[in-house]
């Protein structure tokens, strides 16, 4: 029989073994404290402890220089999901809630939903929803959805939203939409500018976005920076003015059945640009498109900066200039046409294929022959000059304009393995190089303002919260000079005068340049396609506008003067009205009755 | 104290001569139990405080409510404790059998009507876990029956065969909630019982390799099981293979250095430790107090066990004995599986640390062996021998309704029975 000391000797027994136990525990409990897993304890010590995120700060907005409002932020809410504190109800309140309301599938919710709280590495996940080009994009809340969702949040009988966060971000509006699409470009989901204005001044309209880290442990949880609002920017588009040129190129390229066009219009004086315009125009709203249709260089975002093309005809205005400037033409030198020249081994024929005979260098510009321009660009200015004169007014390299994406067109200069002679030849008239629509712009204000040629800007005035910035004009440099910008001037309000009279507009003095660029295509210059375009500036006694057309594959008629040119005149003569100049008879009958006085 | 003296000659009448209620005692019972149990419920209030309040704050809104509910199971369980604490002991003889069918019934019913999905462990929206209770009843059930099979028990059909189906039984009928560490558990008590009273050395091989080739097959058999079996193994070999609780457990123990983050200060309680207060508060306790904290804790239960173990040693009589080192050994299992699983050494188990732990029936039930504990402490063998200290089996209860009216005035009721 089990006597008390049997027992006592069994108890020992267990003692022994429940103290083994023990002994094993503090064993452990030192080896975990000093053994050899403490170092990757203490390399993990911040795991999963805190999620570092990006606050953005508030986008500045962007003015018109009357102050109108082009572009502006919107309140959205990001839905954001503690996965911790997620429960069976929950999961499915969540789903329900979320699908009914922003008419999404509950069961693609709840499947997120699932596996964010059955990961164990993942504390916090942002919905997102399908799109129909596949893969998943986050979901926005817009503020109506949001505040149900924030009144459910706070009812304790309402559905259990437990682990929801609504996380405030903020789209983009543009007030005046495809208007000004082409000059702001857009800001994606991510807060980040692309293009244009936006894309140019991100950092200047994103402010300093912050990183905050989403402290998980309560004790933890600090203050955090916040972010500093981006600066407000005043452009020196004016709206009307922008909305002038966005109809008269619509009405052209309708009339005309083009596939594409723009107008700049710019103070020569100061670079800043009135307007800019382009079709088909960007809706910021939907801008996805255009990053698909990217590699089209028809349909590229801020063509005016970034669409680079064989300038034409209007390039002839630059040659001549330069030609002038170097002294190896007058305008009454005479050249006889015979309608075809050879330069490098290649035949060089004008736009007509016509033999011009006795021509005047006026007339060379005049009825724009490119044999004449070929002759004067090889024989008479020769590559050096030529080239020093085209890099002088900014040809091939980028304007420094204020918008994102510019490119810097190509011209080959003597040097570069691909230049030929033949390549100064066809350069002369506009042929074998490429510009952007504001590098011709940009040069040929040059002409418009004596000689200088001023930086093209579309921000004149940034306002964050250190201060207010006032870029000034910058002066790009002076390609030619004073007496030259008053010859080819003259010479171009001749020409205007006599041929171009569909450009004429009524009461005031106007220099221009027609142009008929051939598309060049990879099996040569289209025989049918045309950029029909038309530079002109006035008024000339004090020219506050550059006009720059442009119309890509006109159908009705390839010619600069029939297509592009009655743009330029309906353009300016609501521009005269807009920026209020007052007629050239009005001014020298002003002049007139105070000399009387 | 005369109340207690006037007990003693009143209850030596019907026990040995030799057996005498210790006087100087506070009401007789052993002082070091009493503190030691003290000490862990208020250490462990504090630390269910501690580790609860972010729950309880993301759950109910409030803070306070799980160490509200906590405070109040304190109560039941010290209410508990009172009562369980001044019963005649030879009650239990008779209220053995009965309250063993009532675990049965209890379990049965909370298999038909559990009340979680998936798993059917408890009663009335989680708060009653009647395999806590079983636990219990089974330990003085396995005592009663050990006490009165005497010698017979190194017999195989009265002692190993009788004891194999009643633990298979119950056993079973928590391994189908399922509940397989509470399962362990009871097998693993049983074992020692059964050894403590007296088993050959043949027979507790035979139940503990039985046992253990069984527990093996369960392993297999369950999913869950052979999931378990795995990441243990390989979080024994190396810590980042561990399972993510024991990972993040034994990443909090070592976050707390030798005195700890300071009380409060758990980060691991913020939503990465599973059951902060619960099952891992001892996981907290280390994070909190450090390696000092967490030895404190050992120590207490160690000291729990030596004082258990010398109570029963102390025992004039077979029932005492059983049920002292019964009860003692089943916490201190409890304890020590509890705090091997936050360590790593033991595949992942459900066992909560008792006194620590937050939960209502743990508690209760934990106190209620308490209660028992110095119940049986306040007697003790006098005489080293004592040859007529066989119980006295077979009192009635009409002999107990009259001990029990003696017990005091203010405990009348009984005598109405």
């Amino acid at each position: 029989m089990t006597s008390t000391r049997g027992f006592v000797g069994r108890s020992v027994m267990v003692l022994i073994l429940l103290a083994m136990s023990m002994v094993t525990l503090i064993v452990q409990l030192i080896r975990v404290q000093f053994g050899p897993f403490a170092p990757v304890f203490a390399s993990q010590d911040e795991r999963g402890l805190g999620l570092i995120e990006k606050r953005f700060a508030d986008r500045g907005l962007i003015f018109d220089r009357d102050g109108k409002l082009l572009a502006t932020n919107h309140s959205l809410f990001f839905l954001e999901v503690e996965t911790r504190q997620l429960t069976d109800t929950s999961i499915k309140d969540i789903s329900f809630v979320i699908a009914e309301l922003l008419d999404l599938s509950q069961s693609d919710i709840e499947a997120q939903l699932i596996r964010g709280r059955d990961n164990e590495d993942v504390y916090r996940i942002r919905l997102t929803q399908p799109i129909s080009e596949g893969g998943h994009i986050p979901i926005r809340m817009g503020e109506v959805a949001a505040d149900i969702v924030q009144k459910f949040l706070e009812d304790p009988n309402g559905p259990d939203l437990t682990g929801l966060a609504l996380v405030p971000t903020q789209e983009r509006i543009y007030p005046a939409g495809e208007l000004t699409g082409h000059i702001l470009g857009f800001v994606n989901q991510e807060g980040l500018g692309f293009y244009g204005v936006e894309g140019y001044y991100d950092d200047w309209l994103s402010g300093k976005s912050v990183d905050i880290q989403r402290k998980y442990i309560p004790l933890e949880v600090g203050s955090q920076p916040n972010p500093t609002a981006g600066a407000n920017l005043v452009l020196t588009i004016d709206l009307d003015i922008q909305q002038t040129a966005a109809t008269a190129l619509q009405d052209a390229i309708e009339r005309t059945q083009a596939e594409s066009g723009q107008v700049i219009i710019m103070d020569p004086q100061n670079g800043e640009i009135l307007a800019m315009v382009a079709w088909p125009a960007l809706d910021p709203a939907n801008y996805e498109e255009w990053l698909i249709g990217d590699f089209d260089e028809n349909l590229v975002v801020s063509p005016a900066v970034a669409g680079q093309y064989e300038p034409g005809s209007t390039f002839k205005a630059l040659v001549m200039a330069a030609a002038i400037n170097e002294g190896v033409v007058n305008p009454d030198d005479e050249f006889i046409d015979i309608g075809e020249i050879e330069i490098g081994g290649h035949i060089i024929r004008n736009w007509d294929g016509e033999a011009w005979g006795l021509q005047t260098i006026q007339g060379c510009l005049q009825y724009s022959l490119n044999t004449c321009l070929a002759f004067i660009g090889y024989h008479k200015l020769q590559a050096v000059r030529f080239y020093s004169a085209m890099e002088d007014f900014g040809i091939g390299s980028l304007t420094g304009i204020d918008m994102a994406g510019e490119v810097p067109g190509k011209m080959r200069v003597p040097g570069d393995p691909s230049w030929t002679e033949s390549d100064l030849g066809t350069n002369s008239f506009g042929q074998g190089l490429s510009v952007t629509p504001i590098q011709l712009v940009t040069a040929v204000s040059a002409i418009a303002n004596d000689g200088v040629m001023v930086l093209p800007h579309v921000v004149r005035e940034i306002v964050s919260p250190q201060g207010e910035y006032w870029p000034k004009a910058t002066v790009l440099g002076r390609p030619i000079t004073d007496e030259t910008a008053q010859v080819i001037t003259d010479m171009l309000f001749q020409a205007l005068e006599a041929e171009s009279s569909i450009s004429i507009v009524e009461g005031y003095k106007l220099a221009g340049k027609t142009g008929t660029a051939q598309i060049a295509t990879e099996y040569g210059y289209d025989p049918n396609l045309t950029v029909a375009s038309f530079i002109g500036w006035g008024p000339l006694r004090d020219p506050r506008f550059v006009v720059y057309v442009r119309i890509d594959k006109p159908q009705i008629s390839p010619w600069g003067s029939v297509v592009a040119a009655p743009v330029f005149r309906a353009i300016v003569e609501r521009l005269v009205i807009e920026l209020g100049i007052p007629p050239d008879d009005f001014i020298l009958e002003v002049a007139r009755r105070a000399e009387a006085e | 104290m005369g109340g207690s003296a006037l007990m003693g000659t009143n209850l030596s009448t019907f026990r040995s001569q030799a057996i005498q209620p210790k006087q100087s005692r506070f009401l007789g019972y052993d002082p070091w139990l009493l503190v030691i149990v003290f000490s862990m419920i208020v250490f462990g209030l504090v630390m269910v405080y501690s580790a609860s309040w972010n729950e309880s704050w993301r759950s109910y809104n409030n803070p306070n409510a799980i160490f509200g509910r906590q405070v109040r199971n304190l109560v039941l369980g010290l209410i508990a404790l009172a009562i369980v604490s001044r019963i005649p002991l030879r009650w239990l003889r008779t209220l053995a059998l009965p309250g063993m069918v009532l675990v049965i019934v209890a379990l049965l019913t909370v298999l038909v009507l559990g009340a979680e999905e998936g798993s059917r462990r408890a009663f009335i929206n989680g708060s009653i876990q009647p395999s806590e209770l079983a636990k219990l009843v089974m330990i003085i059930y396995l005592a009663v029956w050990m006490e009165s099979k005497e010698d017979r028990l190194q017999d195989w059909s009265y002692g190993l065969i009788p004891l194999v189906i009643m633990i298979g039984f119950v056993g079973g009928l928590i391994l189908l909630q399922p509940d397989l560490s509470a399962a362990i558990t009871i097998g693993a008590v049983a074992l020692v019982l059964f050894y403590l009273a007296g088993a050959t050395w043949t027979q507790t091989g035979a139940i503990a390799l039985g046992s253990a080739g069984i527990g093996l097959l369960l392993v297999r058999v369950s999913n869950t099981g052979q999931q378990r079996w795995a990441e243990y193994v390989n979080g024994l070999v190396n810590v980042e293979e561990a399972s993510y609780h024991v990972k993040e457990s034994l990443h909090a123990f070592f976050s707390g250095g030798l005195l700890g983050r300071g009380l409060g200060a758990s980060r691991v309680k913020f939503g990465i430790l599973p059951f902060p207060h619960t099952d891992s508060i001892f996981a907290i306790v280390g994070e909190e107090l450090g390696l000092f904290g967490a030895l404190l804790v050992l120590f207490l239960f160690g000291f729990l066990i030596w004082r258990g173990f010398r109570i029963a040693m102390k025992q004039p009589d077979r029932l005492g004995m059983l049920l002292a080192s019964g009860l003692t050994f089943w916490i201190g299992l409890e304890a020590v599986v509890n705090m091997a699983v936050l360590l790593g050494l033991l595949p992942f188990a459900g066992n909560a640390l008792p006194f620590f732990s937050y939960g209502g029936s743990s508690l209760v039930t934990n106190l209620t062996a308490i209660g028992l504990l110095l119940n049986i402490s306040r007697w003790k063998l006098v005489e080293t021998r004592a040859k007529d200290h066989v119980a006295t089996i077979g009192f009635s209860r009409r002999h107990g309704g009259r001990s029990v009216s003696r017990l005091g005035r203010r405990r009348r009721t009984p005598k109405k029975r």
